[in-house]
């Protein structure tokens, strides 16, 4: 055999030998793996809809959570799947919305839990966003920079806040200050040291408010109008 | 799907600034410790790089979205990738070599080292991490292999500076090389949020 | 088969080469990319370590295996193909199994296939030394890694926040030098112990030396 095709043979043999073993790794552990997504997520989109303070929660407890107090609907005009917070009749409480966008290493994924109905001070105020929590799925920050955004300290900060559209055009719904900073209303506390990352998350964060308000005008118009069919 | 456009040129001028592969995302240490003795070399292997990267930008973006995401295949591309890398080299490496024998001569050793600059690796998997579109793509790879040189090019011109300076025998070399790249990372960090990428 | 004296001499100056004197980060200079990216982390460290020591291993003795059969010019692209192989393999299992590490880790763990310690040790000793040696070459040389990772990440993480392994070991004074986790700290950490250590070796080397009859 001349030394060429051996050469070309054995390149071949040897990438087909090692895709096979990588492909049987993969088929092997693909359902768990998926699993485990799934779980992780379902994890944090309860965290955004502050179902659960324990960021470490077990997953039977997630699974029953889930089973009693979640339930998925349509973002409507969009093809993306939301998270429904029920109460004890069944009833939408409030709604994890997925939020995206470009972190400093990569993309940043998360959940948004928004309330169904602001509480009585702002009830009749359509333009009130009451923020249930937030929580961020993946992400490709630096660890112990960027990636803090996944801690409590960040994230619990957007508990309870509640965010009303600027009244200036262009202006920002919610600003991240230097820590140690004082806090405006609209205001939360950034990562230091992490300032691309804390950048990319008020940008993305702000450009999503509008669309997440439009949408949850629609839901509620929605439900009325269930609620009424019901009557 | 990231939903805010980044124009070609905002991704080129961040990955040679603000996002420098290798100022601040660390990668493609090795040859830039080895080859940064002397200004020339260092000219050299970073020429190279940018045709490498800016290239294998383009083909492994076709062969991640043509090939792999439509058989499902995504979680090979680690494997996809390098191949096309080594391949690209081996051919450019044939190639001068046919073309040019000076070229070659004066090449030569850098494109073997190529391969292993994990910044090239590093760029193509950014490019898919990170969503971008086609001529995205290009212009980080691009970008991506501008920055790596003029880092690579800035590190060159200050140990060319410093090889007569009295230093100790044991931070001579990669110590000294990586207290000097630390004060340069510390001065492109002083380009964050002049460029607003995101 | 039991292990004679020299079998034992071999495997300790073998280790002890790969391990030491020609440690692969501070004397060889290899694999930096990682060591400035994961050491900000105790916990992130120990998890790329072990990643790279199993991976440096198996790359090894498999290269070795191989290596009466590969041809000359394309030995580097089938390293490359091994070694990228045995990086999936520890992603997928990293994600199936320990989730919690594999997202902590994200994006470092692909890049251990362009670690040069791995390709420079297949290309350098396991393209020409039989499976055995190749094992404890690969053995000495992710945990000379290893250790080099370790200290640097100790340091950086109690500078730079003020924990190790996560809990905090000083008061609410303390301020932090948040420098020691972003890049200028790794680099500026790493060039300090390559000088340390360098100069301790060159210390010992010239005792030895002096010390001989």
């Amino acid at each position: 055999m001349r030394e060429g095709t051996f050469t070309i043979l054995y390149m071949i043999a040897v990438t087909g030998v090692f895709t096979a073993a990588v492909s049987g790794v993969n088929g092997l552990t693909m359902e768990r793996v998926e699993l485990n997504r799934k779980f992780h997520e379902r994890r944090h989109v309860l965290g955004a809809l502050d179902l659960t303070e324990d960021p470490d929660l077990d997953p039977m407890e997630v699974k029953r959570l889930f089973q009693e107090r979640v339930s998925e609907t349509g973002w409507p005009g969009r093809e993306k799947p939301l998270y429904v917070r029920l109460d004890a009749d069944g009833r939408p409480e409030g709604y994890a919305f997925p939020i995206e966008g470009p972190g400093f290493w990569g993309p940043i994924h998360g959940f948004l839990g928004v309330a169904a109905d602001p509480a009585s001070e702002h009830a009749g105020e359509g333009d009130a966003l009451e923020l249930l929590g937030i929580a961020f799925v993946s992400h490709s920050e630096t660890p112990g920079l960027g990636a803090r955004i996944q801690n409590k300290e960040f994230t619990e900060q957007f508990e309870e806040m509640t965010l009303t559209p600027p009244k200036e055009e262009g202006a920002r719904w919610i600003e991240l200050q230097k820590e140690g900073a004082a806090l405006g209303p609209n205001e939360v506390h950034a990562i230091t040291g992490a300032t691309r990352t804390s950048d990319a998350v008020e940008t993305f964060l702000n450009g999503s408010f509008h669309e997440i308000l439009k949408a949850l005008r629609s839901l509620r118009a929605e439900e009325t109008a269930r609620e009424k069919e019901g009557d | 799907m990231t939903e805010q456009a980044l124009g070609p040129f905002v991704v080129f001028f961040a990955a040679v600034f603000t996002n420098n592969i290798l100022l601040a995302n660390y990668l493609g240490m090795c040859p830039y410790i080895a080859v940064s003795r002397q200004l020339k070399a260092a000219a050299g292997l970073g020429g190279a790089v940018i045709f490498v990267m800016t290239c294998t930008s383009a083909l492994n973006y076709w062969v991640y979205y043509y090939l792999l995401v439509p058989f499902g295949l995504e979680y090979l591309r680690f494997i996809a990738f390098i191949v096309v890398i080594a391949a690209f080299v081996q051919l450019t490496e044939m190639i001068i070599d046919r073309v040019s024998p000076t070229l070659y001569n004066a090449l030569g050793i850098f494109l073997p080292l190529i391969t292993v600059n994990c910044a090239i690796l590093g760029a193509n998997l950014f490019m898919i991490i990170r969503q971008y579109a086609f001529f995205q793509s290009v212009a980080y790879g691009f970008g991506s292999g501008v920055g790596w040189t003029l880092a690579i090019l800035a590190l060159a011109g200050i140990r060319e500076k410093l090889k007569n300076a009295p230093v100790p025998e044991a931070l001579a070399g990669p110590a000294q090389a990586f207290i000097i790249t630390g004060i340069m990372a510390m001065a492109f960090t002083a380009f964050t949020g002049m460029i607003p990428i995101e | 088969m039991p292990l004679t004296q020299d079998d034992a001499k071999t495997i300790g100056a073998v280790f002890l080469k790969a391990f030491w004197k020609d440690n692969p980060i501070f004397r060889q200079v290899l694999g930096i990319c990682s060591t400035l990216a994961v050491t900000n982390l105790l916990s992130n460290t120990i998890a790329m370590c072990v990643g790279l020591t199993f991976v440096v291993v198996m790359s090894s003795a498999t290269v070795s295996a191989l290596r009466n059969w590969t041809p000359r010019r394309i030995r580097m692209m089938v390293q490359t193909l091994i070694i990228a192989a045995y990086v999936i393999v520890v992603d997928l299992l990293l994600k199936a199994h320990l989730p919690a590490i594999s997202k902590a880790l994200g994006p470092y763990v692909g890049l251990i296939i362009t670690n040069c310690i791995i390709m420079g040790r297949c290309e350098a000793f396991a393209s020409n030394n039989n499976v055995k040696a190749s094992l404890i070459d690969g053995m000495g040389s992710g945990l000379g890694y290893s250790l080099v990772l370790l200290s640097i990440a100790v340091v950086r993480e109690f500078l730079g926040f003020g924990t190790i392994l996560g809990t905090r070991v000083v008061g609410d004074s303390w301020v932090q030098w948040t420098i020691m986790v972003m890049p200028a700290g790794a680099f500026f950490m790493l060039g300090l112990f390559i000088w340390f250590a360098r100069w301790a070796q060159t210390r010992s080397r010239t005792e030895q030396e002096e010390g001989s009859p």
